[in-house]
């Protein structure tokens, strides 16, 4: 296969696949945009106010936040930073596999003219690689304006990042190469035929747990020492990733299970759509939850730095702000994560809504039909993702009361959100519905 | 040597037996028409000749190579440069234009894109599929799509055209004329050609009708 065929094949033709892929070079450049900020954390050297052999006493860099100069506080940022890289990875691989269905029928197609795997796999890595670099690239541009942000924008004592430096443009092409050889890598991975050897759920849970134990260890980095302590939260956020996005398709396909048992017409026209998209569902959920993860950790980490009675506001602003742009990050991230859903479900069941609409089903019940689906993916997953995040950080307060009462504020503002938003994306996608239910889908390419 | 030989060949899917113990050989130029009831194995059979599914049992030789012993990659590579394949549906690559899926064998082998779309569209010429060239698989009717997909499979001048049916949503004059440029212009370079069909005029235009029912063959005469 010629490289012009590579490229012919592999371009993006539709609207959807291209919206696919602006989502996948959004979310790695987020991403990479992110790594870059922690790269340049890492670079500040920390001052320890711990009495030791090994204590040197070294004066803090006055021109930067106590949450990156002190020794205990460093990896604090850290984390936050590497956690909200998880949600942007989570949304881009999402993108990334949308459409299986309609992939499936390509790749069927294709193997049937006589593509080797090989040319498959070239097909799929050519087109997530460019996008994945796209990404990377513009992650550059990306960390200069969250640097004008956290690193300009704010009195030298609210800083987060260092100013910049010639080893930023060092990185940036170095995080845009990787960026775009691990998608490649996806890419080629997503072709894989799916042996349906299924991971048990055990497993699933095991390297949940790991991951989080991982977690947590890189935060006692003074035991551990600042190296181990990155490379263990780098292992444990990947790991917990993957597990999150595995577990996801088995919790939906549970929950389809039960639904179909139901016997409601909306439930069981539900539970089959949902079967269909365990995949898709199940990334959606595992995308909705790591954001819900993202919002309880914010919540938990402003609830503290509010509570502290730190006296000097700059101190607590930074803090505060990098919390409340992961809350908004988490939360754009789900809506995208929701879109990307019912996208993928109408794509996907095209055929069998146009032929419900022929037998009589009128649009309103369609729209309620992808409204369920939306809501069984991602209700339950923000709730339970809120939760855990509060309870990722132990809590340095005085009494659990204010901790308690933010949670609530933030479950029941979530839900409703999520709620809101599974109903505001159905409506807005309601001339694809229209366009999916209409007769001509019923025909066959 | 014939073109595709099948021995004691047998297909399930799940506790489905789609196909029991078959034999068929088809010798080169030659023109075999495999019929009977709906779901009887037809089109099993067709996609176990074309390795597109593996035989569950039994043997099946393309071209001179046993399938059974080539991975998938390879019996890709037999299928592209030497099988032509018209399915009943869902065979046209969607949102790639026409003349692009007709010349995809091509470009897969390697062809210059200009000069695979330059034989792509003779051969949409040929079959009389009269459309612009950049016009997308949804846009054609399912008549349509199956001259581009006719177009397509006669693209790389094959050994053997595996046809499922290809003349079931063509008005019958159209049918005629497709059937005629599948079976000459395969057998006058030695090829063969395998017609899946209902349709007892599809069937006389073969040297020799093989009959299924059930997932057996069970009836076998040479025509003339
Ligand atoms: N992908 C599949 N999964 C499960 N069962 C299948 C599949 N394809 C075919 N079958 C079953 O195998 C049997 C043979 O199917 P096949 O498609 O070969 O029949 P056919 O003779 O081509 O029928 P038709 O004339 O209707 O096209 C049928 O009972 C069918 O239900
Ligand atoms: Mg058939």
């Amino acid at each position: 296969m010629r490289t012009a065929t590579v490229w012919l094949l592999a371009r993006p033709r539709s609207a959807a696949s291209r919206t696919r892929g602006r989502l996948v070079a959004a979310g790695t450049a987020v991403a990479g945009a992110l790594t870059l900020a922690g790269l340049a954390v890492l670079r500040v050297p920390t001052v320890s106010w711990a009495t030791g052999p090994d204590a040197r006493p070294v004066a803090p860099d006055l021109r930067l936040s106590p949450l990156v100069t002190e020794a205990g506080l460093q990896p604090g940022v850290l984390t936050g930073l590497g956690l909200l890289v998880v949600p942007a990875l989570a949304l881009a691989w999402q993108a990334l596999t949308t459409g299986s269905a309609r992939r499936t029928t390509v790749l069927h197609a294709l193997r049937l003219v006589g593509a080797t795997p090989a040319d498959l796999r070239r097909l799929a890595a050519a087109d997530a690689g460019v996008l994945g670099l796209v990404g990377g690239l513009l992650a550059g541009p990306l960390y200069v304006a969250l640097w004008l942000v956290l690193g300009a924008a704010v009195p030298p004592s609210a800083r987060l990042l260092p100013p910049l430096d010639p080893r930023d443009v060092v990185s940036w092409p170095v995080v845009a190469v990787l960026a775009g050889l691990v998608a490649a890598a996806a890419g080629a991975l997503s072709t894989r035929a799916r042996r349906r050897r299924r991971v048990r759920l055990w497993w699933r849970l095991a390297g949940l747990v790991l991951a989080v134990v991982a977690i947590a260890a890189a935060l006692q980095t003074r035991e551990v020492g600042r190296a181990t302590s990155v490379a263990l939260l780098g292992g444990g956020l990947l790991l917990f990733l993957v597990a999150v996005l595995t577990a996801g398709s088995a919790w939906v396909r549970w929950r389809a299970w039960r639904l179909a048992r139901s016997g409601r017409a909306v439930d069981v026209l539900t539970a089959a759509g949902l079967r269909g998209l365990s995949g898709a569902g199940g990334r959606t959920a595992g995308s909705v939850f790591v954001a819900g993860i993202a919002l309880g950790i914010a919540t938990q980490f402003a609830t503290a730095l509010l509570g502290d009675a730190y006296g000097d506001a700059t101190v607590y602003v930074p803090g505060v702000a990098l919390a409340a742009t992961a809350a908004v990050l988490a939360v754009l991230v789900a809506i995208a994560a929701m879109t990307l859903a019912a996208a993928d479900d109408l794509a996907t069941t095209r055929r069998a809504l146009a032929s419900t609409a022929a037998l009589g089903a009128p649009p309103a019940v369609l729209e309620q039909v992808q409204r369920r689906r939306l809501q069984v993916v991602t209700v339950t997953p923000v709730a339970a993702g809120v939760l855990l995040g509060t309870a990722v950080y132990p809590a340095s307060l005085e009494g659990p009361g204010p901790l308690v009462l933010a949670t609530l504020g933030v479950l029941g503002v979530a839900v409703l959100l999520v709620w809101a938003a599974c109903r505001g994306v159905v409506r807005a996608l309601r001339p694809r519905t229209r366009l999916a239910a209409d007769p001509s889908s019923l025909r066959v390419a | 040597m014939s073109t595709v030989e099948l021995s004691g060949v047998s297909h399930a899917y799940g506790r489905t037996q789609a196909l029991r113990d078959v034999s068929l050989t088809v010798a080169p130029g030659e023109v075999v028409a495999v019929t009977g009831p709906s779901g009887c194995g037809k089109s099993t059979l067709l996609l176990l000749a074309a390795g597109v599914l593996r035989a569950q049992s039994g043997r099946v030789v393309l071209t001179g190579t046993d399938l059974a012993g080539a991975d998938e990659a390879a019996r890709a590579r037999i299928r592209r440069r030497s099988v032509g394949i018209v399915l009943q549906f869902g065979q046209l690559v969607p949102d790639l234009p026409v003349l692009d899926n007709v010349a995809l064998p091509l470009l897969l082998e390697g062809h210059a894109p200009r000069e695979a779309r330059a034989a792509a569209a003779g051969w949409l010429d040929r079959v009389g599929l009269d459309v612009p060239p950049t016009t997308l698989p949804s846009e054609l009717s399912g008549g349509q799509a199956q001259l581009a997909a006719a177009a397509r499979a006669l693209v790389t001048g094959p050994l053997l055209v595996l046809a499922d049916e290809p003349t079931a949503s063509l008005d019958t004059a159209t049918g005629r004329q497709l059937l005629d440029l599948l079976v000459t212009s395969t057998t006058a370079a030695g090829g063969s050609v395998v017609l899946v069909s209902h349709d007892n005029a599809v069937a006389a235009r073969a040297d020799r009708e093989v009959r299924l029912r059930a997932g057996s063959v069970v009836h076998e005469v040479a025509l003339s």
